[in-house]
């Protein structure tokens, strides 16, 4: 018995589980395990690859952070993995008003924080309140604002909160969603103190019991650069039950391990000694199948189950007043279509993606398959089709070191740069001009200083001093999967035209769709306009899409309780951590 | 002196006579050199000794990942000896591991190895003068010779261990020698005028003495001017740090009087006691400056003021020379410190008593008693700079492709992890050239300073 | 020796005030900050990144930044800022790393010199014996091989250790011979002070070695070239011929002139307390000082990068004091004015 203390808190779980919470049933289709298959009690062990910042939910920042893995990142409604709907959460339900301006939830009862408190709708209140100060800086400030106007979060009464929104908005839900922190601890400190307060609040040298946590976990202990130690929030289970009735999570508690090298996490998986591991690449892939099939290591691994939420892509730059030759070159949709014919997809997956990757044409990730649009025009790998365009803009005649020339002799040659250190990048680029070399484009290829990049894509006016740009984006809506700032032409990542002004009338004409979308409510309606707008980007292809690596997830046999395989992909990853159970 | 010059020069005549012939007597170190001469000579002749050019890999068919060809000297189905050949491959994916796997395809008939090669579509270039196409190994096509397999890419690894030798050879010798001048002479000067502060100043009440030149009043007006600037820097930065931390504290005193007595010593030096500076202090104090310029940003910076335009191999070696002008610094406190032990030594003094210049001296008597250690760590920095490459690739900062280093070889293989043992070991081979090369440079600093050191000989 | 200590003193102030100036300014005219990366954030305006900037006063002029950076560092307790990352003290933060980082850095350096300088001493006495040769090659081979790449090697190595022992032994399925990183077991907070202690060690066992292995071989090859340097001199052919005793004439005579060099570098042993063993803290999973120094580095968390730098600066003005007086002490007829 090396963790009495676990045993202590399951006890205390099963006792409290008796009170009257309004509960919540996590549905058998979420998990593989049978009904009473599961079994309660273990320790999961996981790994991130950053150290953890703080344990403030109002200034974390990085991926994996402490108050979204305690808090299961639960709020009023969530999603539902297995078909993507929003579905009650810590709401039970809610209404929308006429103007759909307004979402009334009704607050789920009997919830309680981790030291006991009831979570009402002060919580979500003062949360809110926090966020939205400017001074505090949080990360989710900006998810509160639809186009640039406040949203409202006010109190009904102790169970009944009212979101107002600015404008109809596609992505209302996604903003409700957010995690509630305690108002009894926060608010009297933020009144007092303001912004100053709570940004000394909770950081990594608090006391870890002062940590207060609405979801499945609260914090055991904490060892710099070292490990994070969670155990069962005791309170949780009340409101959260399997089919059978039995108090959630399974698990006593996690222990997520630090480890910043890629190599380090792949021997810590092969050795045993963290449950869950994500390979990227083929050889870390080859050598969990290595292990497994001789008998050395006891894991499942789903290669090729998804493609990830990530896209890469290169981009031309609109704005060269000073060089009009490029200017016009970089503007005319014909190039660009030619440029996206000698991206060679298949011999990125090959080279960079170890043969596991998806081509991507379109800024929706093809992990969001309900929103590709299959019919959209595809300008794939083909050499020929490219030198056809190019030669209809022109480009006839080669000159002596077998570069295209136009008939002013000027030579079809561009800067082509990507931030250096990023290998995958690097290795896409080079393929890239060594194919355009082969048709006669020369493209010089230069890696440069990641910030000196970001600096060159966010330089403003009519005259910008890059050619080309190859970069990737992540993140993104899911009920309106197009970037606010990067379709509209004002947007702050619009980054082939930064003038603030549509140039092309394509362009102006996806930025009206993107609005259109972003107040439309009806998700049959969103799509269509989706298609539409996918058939206008892949015309006018601004942005020249590359492809992306694919999500293999894999774990150790001792944990049961993942999704079933159709639930599993990039977005939901392979499991909840409430219905995980270990088996062995 | 006129007798003498000539019994200089025969007596150096035989004492490199002298050291040749001892040098040769180390068995070890000729190996050494001959080890390098090959070495040098492949990568000058990069262009001939590849099969390949560095980046040259096809997307059709496939070929990454590919295992050292199967070299046949005899004909598999009769047994009899033959030209040396190889068989074209096919690619497959292994079931298991998937990874590429390549098998024979002797379908395709027999590939004869051929020598002196021409290859039009993949031309080189030595030293950038002359152009060729002649290489000394090859296949034709469609066959294809790995001699030690390839890449992610399909690249072969040979040519690309041929090519990076250029960088990985060079850039050692290169980042050591600015330093080490550097250090050398700064250090010598450091330790053997140390306690014998210079005159910085020349101060107003000194000027009207009688036997004051013209000269004296130039280099008063030169260094009073410096020492003027000196003091409104300080005042400046002094005034600005009053005012960006409002009003006044104890600290805000303490740096104020601070202040005020540095500005009183010199103008205490400008006007009737010369400033006297000990070179030691200067030298060592700017040693532990520069030992805080934070290299990685220097060189991140310095990326980003040169045009894109430049080509990425020149600006590589020019950053390597710049950071060899602040990388002096451990060498130099090493240099003073045994300066500072040698130059009390009797024949030191001896030297001194028989009015040999201090330059003499320094060259003569005191730098050779730090010959050994700066043989040794030479011989050091060699490797060091190579791997230190291959730790800024790490980084993102170091060489880049078209270009290509031993560094850079050895830390792709790290990026494969695991796999880089087990699926394919042959991308450890720039591994052995490293040591290779480490290991002949060393003998070859042993033989050097075996020979330069008199009480060897015999 | 009093006014050289004196002068040594006051000159802290100028050389520190120089250091610092200008690793600041060379850190800040580096492109992009700290919140360049949000810019590429699809989540984050650009005007709340401008915000943020100046919440952090990098939109003041350099100097103004530096000024104000170093009235933190001239109170009491000193400050060395805050970190953009973590949003605390940065001593705070660095501090557990240090101390985790400075095991590595004890451990090894004692190791080190335990057994660099007897092999060096040995090769030298043994000068082109099969011994020095074997000793000599295998320090040429670690020379070759970076230690980021060794330790991969030694993962790769133990890893396939605990499969043969778990195989030979019939051990459960995750018993470990040795660990593949870290620097403490899993669940061990609850356990004694000893076996917490027997722990670090266990875990400390292979990073600490592969240090060792990566410094020995340099180390070991200037210990034999200075002691080849000395066993040649007069002095020492007049201590063997007055009748000394081969050990005596090398301990006593010998190796105090040899060490000279060793003696003027001591200075910069010093900041390696504070800065971590490198890349094998990476690759071991150490949670030492360079993979935090590493991200700050990569995020441009500019006070957690003068922090470290101040520390070192100082320790190393610090160490080279001690070594001049060292140098000295070891070596009488160095005089200092």
């Amino acid at each position: 018995m090396k963790h009495p203390w676990l045993v202590l808190a399951a006890l205390t779980a099963l006792g409290a589980g008796l009170g009257q919470a309004q509960v919540q049933v996590y549905p058998q289709k979420w998990t593989v395990a049978k009904p009473g298959e599961a079994k309660r009690g273990g320790v999961l062990r996981t790994s991130v690859i950053s150290d953890f910042r703080t344990f403030n939910p109002f200034i974390t920042a990085e991926a994996g952070n402490v108050p979204d893995t305690i808090s299961g990142l639960h709020g009023l409604v969530q999603r539902d993995p297995s078909n993507g709907e929003w579905i009650p959460d810590m709401a039970t339900s809610w209404t929308i008003s006429p103007n759909k301006l307004e979402i009334t939830f009704k607050i789920r009862r009997g919830m309680k924080w981790s030291d006991g408190q009831a979570i009402t709708a002060d919580d979500w209140v003062t949360t809110f309140k926090i966020h939205t100060d400017e001074k505090v800086g949080s990360n989710s400030y900006d998810s509160f604002f639809i186009d640039g106007k406040p949203v409202k979060v006010s109190k009904v009464d102790d169970y009944t909160l009212k979101i107002t929104y600015p404008k109809t908005d596609a992505e209302a839900f996604a903003v409700a969603s957010y995690t509630p922190w305690p108002d009894h601890i926060f608010g009297p400190v933020y009144q007092k103190e303001g912004a100053e307060g709570i940004k000394k609040m909770w950081g990594l040298n608090a006391k870890v019991s002062d940590i207060v946590s609405p979801g499945p976990w609260v914090i055991g202990s904490y060892t710099p650069g070292e490990r994070l130690v969670l155990k069962r929030n005791p309170y949780f289970g009340e409101w959260n039950k399997d089919e059978a009735g039995n108090p959630l999570p399974y698990l006593d508690g996690q222990e997520i391990l630090i480890v910043k090298d890629t190599n380090a996490q792949l021997a810590a998986f092969l050795s045993g000694q963290i449950d869950l591991y994500s390979p990227s690449t083929v050889d870390q892939i080859s050598q969990v199948r290595k292990a497994v099939q001789d008998n050395k290591l006891d894991a499942t691994i789903k290669v090729n189950i998804s493609p990830n939420a990530t896209s890469q892509f290169i981009v031309f730059d609109w704005n060269k007043k000073s060089d009009p030759f490029k200017q016009e070159l970089f503007r005319s949709a014909k190039f660009r279509q030619a440029m996206s014919h000698l991206v060679n997809r298949q011999a990125v997956i090959d080279v960079v993606y170890g043969g596991f990757g998806t081509p991507t044409y379109t800024s929706i990730y093809p992990v969001l398959k309900d929103w590709v649009n299959p019919a959209a025009p595809k300008y794939d790998f083909d050499p020929k089709k490219a030198t056809q365009l190019l030669t209809e803009l022109g480009f006839t005649k080669k000159d002596n070191e077998g570069y295209l020339v136009n008939a002013q002799g000027k030579r079809l040659e561009f800067n082509l740069a990507t931030n250096a250190g990023n290998n995958q990048r690097e290795q896409m680029a080079r393929l890239f001009a060594d194919e355009a070399k082969k048709v006669g484009v020369k493209v010089n290829f230069n890696p440069i200083d990641f910030n000196t990049l970001v600096g060159q894509l966010q330089s403003k006016g009519d005259d910008r001093p890059w050619d080309a740009i190859l970069i990737g984006l992540s993140g993104g809506g899911l009920d309106w999967p197009f970037g606010s700032n990067v379709v509209p032409c004002t947007g702050s990542l619009h980054m082939y035209n930064t003038s603030g002004k549509c140039i092309d009338p394509r362009e102006t004409q996806l930025s009206a769709l993107y609005s259109r979308g972003r107040t439309e409510l009806d998700l049959a309606k969103r799509k269509e306009i989706g298609n539409q707008m996918q058939v206008i980007e892949a015309q006018l292809q601004p942005i020249v899409y590359i492809a992306g690596p694919n999500y293999h997830p894999a774990w150790n046999n001792r944990v049961g309780g993942q999704f079933p395989d159709k639930l599993i992909n990039a977005l939901y990853g392979s499991r909840t951590t409430e219905l995980t159970y270990i088996a062995k | 002196m006129a007798q003498a010059t000539p019994r200089t020069l025969s007596a150096s005549r035989t004492r490199s006579q002298v050291i040749w012939a001892q040098f040769r007597k180390h068995r070890l170190a000729v190996w050494g050199a001959r080890i390098l001469l090959v070495l040098y000579t492949m990568a000058l002749f990069a262009g001939f000794f590849s099969t390949y050019d560095a980046n040259y890999y096809e997307t059709y068919p496939p070929s990454n990942n590919h295992p050292p060809s199967k070299i046949h000297f005899r004909d598999p189905d009769t047994g009899a000896w033959s030209r040396p050949f190889v068989y074209a491959t096919k690619r497959t994916l292994d079931e298991l591991t998937l990874q590429p796997r390549y098998i024979e395809d002797k379908s395709q008939g027999k590939f004869y190895i051929h020598f002196f090669v021409r290859t039009p579509d993949q031309p080189y270039t030595i030293l950038r003068l002359f152009r060729g196409d002649l290489r000394l190994l090859g296949v034709d096509k469609p066959g294809r010779l790995f001699l030690m397999g390839t890449d992610n890419f399909g690249r072969d690894l040979w040519s690309r261990i041929v090519y990076g030798s250029q960088v990985s050879l060079t850039i050692g010798i290169l980042a050591s020698i600015v330093s080490f001048i550097l250090g050398l002479a700064l250090g010598g000067v450091a330790g053997f005028y140390s306690g014998r502060p210079a005159t910085m100043s020349l101060p107003l009440t000194h000027l009207f003495q009688p036997g004051v030149g013209a000269r004296a009043w130039l280099g008063a007006a030169v260094s009073t001017l410096l020492w003027l600037a000196i003091i409104a820097g300080i005042i400046a930065i002094t005034v600005q740090f009053l005012q960006v931390t409002h009003g006044f504290s104890l600290l805000s005193l303490i740096v104020v009087a601070l202040a005020a007595w540095a500005v009183w010593g010199i103008a205490r030096g400008l006007l009737w006691k010369p400033i006297r500076i000990d070179p030691d202090d200067v030298i060592m104090r700017s040693v532990e400056i520069q030992s805080a310029i934070p290299d990685l940003f220097l060189l991140i910076t310095l990326r980003a003021i040169f045009p894109p335009s430049i080509d990425a191999l020149f600006s590589f070696y020019l950053i390597t020379v710049l950071l060899g002008f602040i990388g002096w610094g451990g060498l130099a406190r090493i240099v003073r410190g045994t300066v500072l032990s040698t130059r009390e030594q009797d024949y030191v003094t001896a030297a001194q008593a028989l009015g040999a210049s201090d330059r003499r001296i320094i060259a003569h008597h005191i730098l050779p008693a730090t010959a050994t250690y700066v043989i040794i760590s030479l011989s050091l920095a060699v490797p060091g700079a190579i791997l230190g490459e291959s730790g800024l690739s790490f980084l993102g900062l170091g060489i880049r492709d078209p270009y290509v280093s031993w560094g850079l070889l050895l830390q792709s293989a790290q990026e494969g992890g695991f796999a880089s043992f087990t699926d394919r070991p042959w991308v450890l081979i720039p591994g052995f050239f490293i040591v290779l090369a480490i290991v002949a440079w060393n003998f070859l600093g042993d033989g050097l300073r075996d020979a330069f050191d008199p009480r060897k000989r015999q | 020796m009093g006014t050289y200590i004196l002068r040594r003193i006051i000159q802290l102030i100028p050389t520190f005030v120089g250091a610092t100036l200008l690793a600041f300014i060379i850190i800040q005219l580096s492109p992009g900050d700290f919140f360049t990366e949000k810019l590429l954030d699809p989540k984050v305006r650009p005007e709340t990144v401008q915000r943020l900037r100046e919440q952090f006063g990098l939109n003041q002029p350099i100097y103004v930044q530096y000024l104000l950076w170093m009235k933190g560092l001239l109170q009491w307790p000193p400050q060395l800022g805050y970190s953009f990352a973590y949003q605390q003290d940065v001593w705070q933060i660095a501090l557990p790393r240090v101390l985790n980082s400075m095991i590595l850095v004890v451990a090894s350096t004692f190791l080190l010199y335990l057994v660099a300088i007897p092999i060096g001493i040995f090769s030298a006495v043994r000068q082109y014996s099969l011994a020095d040769r074997v000793v000599s090659f295998i320090s040429y081979i670690f020379l070759s091989i970076p230690s980021f790449f060794f330790a991969l090697i030694m993962i790769f190595l133990i890893l396939q250790l605990n499969y043969a022992a778990r195989d030979a032994f019939h051990l459960s399925n995750n018993a470990q011979i040795l660990p593949v990183g870290g620097m403490t077991s899993s669940g061990s907070e609850a356990w004694p002070g000893w076996k917490r202690f027997l722990d670090v060690l266990w875990h400390a066992l292979i990073p600490v070695l592969v240090v060792t292995a990566r410094d020995i071989a340099g180390f070991t090859r200037f210990m034999r070239g200075q002691m080849l340097d000395v066993l040649g001199q007069d002095y020492m052919r007049t201590a063997r011929a007055k009748g000394l005793s081969e050990r005596v004439s090398i301990y006593k005579h010998a190796l105090r002139n040899a060490v000279i060099p060793f003696v003027a570098g001591i200075g910069s042993i010093l900041p390696g307390l504070v800065s971590g063993v490198g890349f094998v803290e990476v690759v071991m999973n150490w949670p030492g000082v360079t993979p935090f120094y590493l991200d700050a580095l990569n995020s441009k968390d500019l006070y957690v990068l003068t922090g470290f730098l101040v520390i070192g600066l100082v320790l190393l003005m610090i160490g080279n004091l001690i070594s001049d007086l060292l140098l000295a002490w070891v070596d009488p007829r160095i005089r200092y004015y």
